[in-house]
């Protein structure tokens, strides 16, 4: 498009937003009058003013969809898939052996054992049993997530291209290893918008008491989308949204009414510079305001019956804890957010593995399935899709000494585990295989675009057709790749 | 090591006869050569002795060709009619280059013999090409010459040669040998081991050949796959010779390893169907795979109800502001689609006066998500009329059993949600008739486990943990 061609386009959108002001005026006088907390337009469609004609919002699924929203139980720090879903009975005969060179072949390892001169393999701490209709085999640390073994679809055969936490996480999040891009959830929250125009449709809840392998933000970014896209994390405490509670004195009425007064500024000066981000700041003061009043009510646990809670176990009353934060996401599913991010810490086990995976495990376990059993009885699963997985899978060789009590897994981007269940997933299904060690994918290897390309059809999306340029090029979610795992959707 | 026995000496020298056979090619072509230079009287000195030289040394080499030749189709398994053309065509090339041999020695050639040799010549011509190509088939398949010969010259689609596969409707009906372990040695063998071409001297396009078994030994083991040479050669890395199929062409796929891997694993069966063999969960899919069309590239909707094919002119758009402006979410299903689904998650307050509206659109309602709303019975009246409704949500509103009547005429439905209701046995037995109804929810509702077992019988559909 030629510039002459924009600054028309720009005119149109000066005019149209002029338009709109006053409409938006008069909404404002509505909720004066009426002090209830709906609107006259409907929020799910992004109705800011694009910098690039051509970035439009879907607005409407490409195709049918078949979940409507997701939500994604991240396992940061690399869960190690031969103590959880990937039962591997030679390495208990194996153990003390060295792993055979041309399992490892010219693969990398990570700087933390490349120096070690034995790759000695370290039978897995824990023992299988099968479970479910078909058989699949789930270890004794995770007896919950077994008992929904027919809800759910284990993906065996996931990898990398990243063998590093921060780059890996990025990369599962938002496509690339380096960050700047948008993650998964403001690219659906930026292409389908919102179900719930009173609440973000990218939620974000981090799990304290995990471990100490951070996480970056930037996991959650909004990129080059428009900045209400981002996600909006939840805390834990009495104000579970930062800053979004009025002061003290302050009534509901006087806020609103500041916000209008401060809204003709901003259209002035959107006037005057076209900077969309304007209206991201609008479309966020405008939330934060209908936030005030649908958050309480989400973080209010007192109407949780007691069965309910237990079924989350113990940890669920305390605000914060990985199972709250279950409960929680069950809420916002509830309420139509679209995409809920939860992030638990604490899978990073270089050394002492089997006390640092018990203890992630009984953080995790009971609260993982207890969401999926929720989610089913009140028919929420059915357009649900629930993720659980992270950025990367555990070596079979002991990372540092070998010993009876305690022994390490470093890193491995070849081959790891994750489940799905929920939202247009086959339920009760192994998917994909591994070597005798777990260390490569053998059959159905599936890529993490391709993972973010799947999960974009079940919302309806075509990975390929949904782009936005942003300095001089498209971009998507997966990159330039990706291929639809046809064979997991039900 | 030199070979120690007669047989192995034979052996040894029959592995000559690709050497030799391109001596008389050589040599005899040659002697075609000069023979045209010499009838157009060109430049070429006096070719007497010379062609005659070639033709002599040209009968020699042929003769020794044609003994390796014996030699070599004594240990290879080659297809014989091909066999039997090569070999009289090798003894006619030794015999009659013997012959134009003595035909060109006269010296009075020019006069009498001339017609003879000439007749000679031709027929050792003949016999020279359809024994030099029938033994490169041989060696190199029956469609080495032509196979990247270009279109226009073959006159022939590429494609309309290939196996077509038998489409297969029900895999559980299916014979699994016939129908299916059929379709992926058509598709993926029978261009080398079939009637037109018999490589390694397999032939797997008939049940006795292929049970049979080729020159090494039989490739089926019934009841151990893994020992089978037919499953040994597919799993052989690609970079290996005696992979099958060999390099270029198409492997098989994981889903068709499998499916002659669980055929071989149970016995290897030719009359059996798949249910016989009562497959577990986990060749489940793969057999599933089988069933499903196999050029599948569209977006598939096979599991989404025939409902979101309908084409519906577009909703009334006065309805939909109306109902917009409410704050209710009314969204096509997707682009391009008439078909609604609406939300009242951010209007808890809509009630049965409001269910009026919704009439106005009723054809379009595909999803009606009102859990938590203040409907009650009366409006199910207006819902009986959403006749492509698939998605009903009524969860914790104060509706009862007595509803559920209402909803046996919409054909459509496949999800009902009534959680927190007072929905009771009674009326979860009503929906009983609902012919595509996938799931019921009745969880937190006053449907008891007896309720729900009877329900559970016709359709094991009803969900209330």
């Amino acid at each position: 498009m030629d510039e002459a061609q924009k600054i028309i386009n720009s005119r149109a959108r000066r005019d149209f937003l002029k338009g709109s002001a006053l409409g938006l005026g008069s909404i404002a006088l509505g909720t004066l009058l009426g002090c209830n907390n709906r609107e006259k337009t409907v929020a799910h469609a992004g109705s800011v003013a694009e910098p690039d004609a051509e970035n439009q919002p879907l607005v409407d699924p490409h195709f049918v969809p078949r979940a409507k929203r997701v939500i994604y139980l991240f396992q940061s720090g690399g869960p190690s898939q031969m103590e959880l879903f990937d039962y591997k009975p030679k390495l208990y005969e194996m153990h003390g052996q060295e792993i055979p060179p041309s399992v490892i072949g010219g693969g990398r390892v990570s700087g933390m054992v490349s120096n070690q001169n034995s790759f000695p393999l370290a039978a897995p701490m824990t023992h299988f049993k099968q479970y479910g209709s078909n058989g699949a085999y789930f270890s004794d640390l995770i007896p919950h997530t077994a008992g929904i073994a027919d809800d759910i679809c284990v993906v065996r055969s996931m990898f990398t291209e990243q063998i590093n936490h921060e780059p890996a996480v990025i990369f599962t999040q938002t496509g690339n290893q380096l960050s700047g891009r948008p993650s998964m959830g403001s690219w659906i929250s930026y292409g389908l918008g919102s179900l719930n125009h009173n609440l973000p449709s990218f939620v974000v809840l981090l799990s304290k008491g995990g471990g100490d392998q951070p996480i970056s933000n930037l996991a959650w970014s909004n990129g080059f989308l428009p900045s209400h896209h981002q996600g909006v994390q939840f805390m834990s405490g009495k104000d579970p949204v930062l800053y979004l509670s009025s002061p003290d004195g302050v009534d509901r009425m006087d806020r609103r009414r500041a916000l209008d007064f401060i809204r003709q500024f901003n259209l002035l000066q959107k006037d005057k510079w076209q900077d969309p981000e304007i209206d991201s700041r609008l479309n966020q003061y405008e939330m934060a305001y209908r936030m005030q009043m649908a958050v309480p009510e989400i973080t209010d646990l007192s109407n949780e019956p007691r069965h309910i809670l237990d079924m989350y176990g113990p940890d669920v009353t305390t605000p914060g804890s990985y199972a709250y934060n279950c409960l929680l996401a069950r809420k916002l599913a509830e309420k139509d957010v679209r995409f809920i991010q939860l992030y638990h810490l604490g899978w990073d086990h270089h050394g002492n593995l089997t006390s640092g995976i018990t203890r992630a495990t009984q953080q995790t376990d009971q609260a993982s399935a207890a969401l999926v059993k929720d989610l089913k009885q009140r028919g929420l699963l059915d357009d649900t899709l629930v993720i659980w997985g992270g950025e990367f899978g555990r070596t079979s060789f002991s990372q540092g000494r070998l010993t009876r009590e305690s022994f390490g897994r470093d890193h491995l981007p070849n081959a790891y585990s994750i489940w799905m269940a929920g939202g247009g997933i086959k339920s009760g299904m192994q998917y994909g295989e591994t070597d005798d060690f777990a260390h490569n994918v053998v059959r159905d290897k599936v890529h993490v675009h391709d993972f973010q390309a799947t999960l974009l059809y079940l919302l309806g999306i075509d990975h390929e057709r949904f782009t936005y340029k942003s300095q001089g090029r498209r971009y998507r979610l997966t990159d330039v790749s990706g291929d639809i795992v046809k064979s997991i959707i039900a | 090591m030199l070979p120690d026995s007669l047989d192995q000496w034979f052996a040894y020298l029959g592995r000559f006869h690709p050497v030799i056979v391109h001596l008389p090619i050589g040599i005899l072509l040659l002697a075609f050569v000069m023979e045209l230079g010499f009838y157009k009287k060109t430049t070429i000195p006096s070719p007497r002795q010379a062609v005659s030289f070639m033709l002599a040394v040209g009968c020699i080499s042929a003769s020794a060709s044609c003994i390796a030749g014996w030699l070599l189709s004594k240990q290879g398994s080659y297809d014989e009619s091909t066999l039997a053309v090569h070999q009289w065509m090798g003894i006619g090339v030794a015999l009659f280059s013997g012959l134009c041999w003595l035909a060109r020695r006269k010296k009075d050639i020019r006069t009498k013999a001339k017609p003879l040799y000439t007749v000679l010549m031709a027929l050792l011509f003949l016999f020279l090409m359809i024994a030099g190509h029938n033994g490169g088939s041989m060696t190199h398949g029956d469609d080495y010459l032509t196979a990247e010969m270009p279109q226009w010259l073959t006159g022939e689609n590429k494609d309309t040669t290939r196996f077509i596969r038998k489409p297969i409707t029900d895999v559980n009906e299916a014979y699994i040998y016939a129908d299916l372990v059929q379709n992926v040695l058509g598709d993926k063998c029978y261009s080398c081991h079939s009637a037109k071409k018999v490589k390694g001297g397999l032939r797997v396009d008939d049940e006795k050949l292929l049970f049979k078994g080729g020159k090494h030994g039989t490739v089926i083991r019934p009841g151990n796959a893994e020992e089978s040479e037919l499953i040994i050669r597919i799993l052989l890395p690609e970079e290996d010779d005696k992979r099958m199929p060999p390099k270029k062409r198409e492997p098989l796929t994981p889903e068709e390893i499998d499916l002659l891997k669980w055929w071989i694993q149970h016995g290897a069966d030719t009359r059996k169907k798949v249910k016989d063999l009562s497959p577990d969960s986990s060749v489940l899919p793969v057999l599933a795979s089988f069933a499903a069309p196999l050029a599948n590239n569209s977006d598939s909707m096979a599991a989404l109800s025939a409902v979101f094919d309908k084409e519906l002119p577009p909703a009334d758009q006065k309805t939909i502001d109306t109902l917009t402006s409410l704050g209710i979410l009314v969204a096509p299903v997707a682009k391009n689609k008439n078909l609604l689904e609406i939300s009242c998650v951010n209007y808890p307050e809509f009630d049965d006066d409001k269910m009026r509206l919704l009439t106005k659109i009723a054809d379009h309602i595909v999803s009606l998500k009102l859990d938590g709303t203040r409907i009650t019975d009366a409006a199910f009246d207006d819902i009986s009329q959403f006749v492509n409704l698939v998605r009903l949500n009524i969860a914790h509103t104060p509706i009862t059993g007595a509803a559920m009547a209402k909803l046996q005429q919409l054909a459509a439905i496949e999800y009902i949600n009534v959680v927190g209701t007072k929905v009771d046995d009674e009326g979860l037995q009503k929906l009983n008739v609902l012919p595509g109804l996938k799931r019921v929810y009745c969880w937190n509702s006053l449907v008891t486990g007896k309720g729900l077992a009877l329900f559970n019988q016709h359709k094991a559909i009803a969900v209330a943990e």
